[in-house]
């Protein structure tokens, strides 16, 4: 806002004006860089020039959206307003089931590609939900403190580069007393890939380079949620196992998912016609089944963090227990 | 995906690579020997053996049809 030459509207435009400015200023530049964020998003842009091929894929993140609501059916109390972040095509809300999606005055869902955010936009089931789009980095959510009743992100946390920022970031916006329920990708995410493409690329071509991202642990997971300020955390993992045809079956709907490699350190450009026939036979004698299939391992990663509220659950202070577990892990209930 | 459209060079590769299964199993029966101690070339002859088959299946599906074409039929 330039000086005002006029003394009289200051205190009516400068109101706004300067709550803009805080909404800029409170989101700097994440410090570690690991993924390259503007390939994704083309990767993703990409992922829906065959929309059919796109549809086709979205059965991992229909099955894990599904996951994630059944969590977040927990919750008892209504949820006026939803935000998914990394929304993908907004696959939480075309799943959401009724008694979730009648209390809800609104779901707003975030993704960094528009092409993607607006792929269903068209679907029935969004004449039935208050759904809004918005198109923002979620790496940085845009939006004001305590401003939702719950955050959901499903498959979209494994691409941010400064987990601690985004998960302190999400805190931030969430109404006191409210959870963050999330889902993604970690630990040992498509080790069979990981380790067929190394085998194959150090035997063909001397040497590896990343081709699957480095993801975070289960144990990393319970640190950066404390460290971000949630309470009461849960944490759980689960496995799903996808079978395919073949090694080239597997990286096709990867692309297709938009979840194609974007490490910033990768060696740009297709994986060689070589490595991948090599890959291939590795891929089937160190994994395969005997029914010839592939299997792919995708291990989610779970956690549920509440904000902290004035009337939650605290742990007792410590020493006021008054029974000894010694007591009872010893000697069952004599006194 | 349900229906991979064969005009894709990668689904070419893929139909190719199938077709020569015991020159993918021979590969990585070499690497997974011993796999702690892999390095440049060490399975170079069942590689190469693989991606003459490969090529070998690539060519034979074109040959008849380019044969065909040719021929009239």
């Amino acid at each position: 806002m330039p000086p005002l030459r006029l003394p009289l509207p200051i205190p009516l435009f400068r109101v706004p004006a300067r709550t803009l400015a805080i909404a800029t200023a409170a989101a700097p530049t994440p410090t570690y860089q690991v993924f390259n964020r503007q390939t994704k998003r083309l990767q993703r842009s990409r992922s829906i020039q065959n929309t059919t091929d796109s549809r086709a894929t979205d059965y991992l993140k229909s099955e894990i959206s599904l996951r994630l609501i059944d969590r977040l059916q927990d919750i008892q109390r209504p949820l006026p307003h939803i935000l998914d972040l990394g929304a993908g095509a907004c696959h939480v809300a075309r799943q959401l089931p009724l008694g979730i999606s009648n209390r809800l005055e609104k779901l707003t869902c975030v993704d960094m590609s528009r092409e993607l955010l607006f792929r269903d936009a068209e679907l029935e089931f969004n004449n039935n939900l208050p759904i809004e789009r918005v198109v923002a980095d979620e790496e940085v959510p845009p939006f004001a403190d305590d401003s939702f009743d719950a955050v959901v992100s499903s498959l979209s946390m494994h691409w941010i580069n400064d987990l601690p920022y985004t998960l302190s970031s999400i805190n931030r916006i969430l109404k006191p007393d409210a959870p963050f329920i999330a889902a993604m990708l970690g630990g040992d995410t498509l080790f069979e890939l990981r380790t067929s493409l190394q085998l194959a690329e150090l035997e063909r071509r001397g040497g590896v380079s990343p081709r699957v991202s480095p993801l975070a642990d289960v144990r990393d997971v319970g640190g950066l949620m404390q460290r971000a300020g949630f309470k009461l955390l849960t944490i759980d993992v689960d496995d799903i196992v996808v079978e395919f045809p073949d090694v080239f079956a597997l990286m096709a709907d990867l692309n297709a998912m938009g979840e194609g490699n974007a490490v910033l350190a990768r060696e740009v450009g297709p994986i060689g016609r070589d490595v991948l026939m090599a890959a291939e036979g590795v891929y089937r004698e160190l994994h395969g089944s005997e029914d010839e299939k592939l299997p792919a391992t995708f291990r989610i990663i779970y956690m549920i963090g509440w904000k902290e509220g004035e009337n939650q659950p605290k742990p007792l202070p410590r020493g006021s227990g008054e029974i000894s577990m010694k007591d009872i892990l010893e000697g069952g209930n004599k006194k | 995906m349900s229906t991979p459209r064969p005009t894709r060079p990668i689904h070419k590769l893929a139909s190719a690579v199938a077709k020569c299964s015991p020159e993918v199993s021979a590969y990585g029966k070499c690497i997974v020997a011993d796999y702690n101690n892999v390095h440049k070339d060490k399975c170079l002859t069942e590689f190469l053996r693989l991606k003459e088959c490969v090529r070998g299946v690539v060519s034979f599906v074109l040959f008849p049809l380019i044969l065909g074409g040719l021929m009239g039929f």
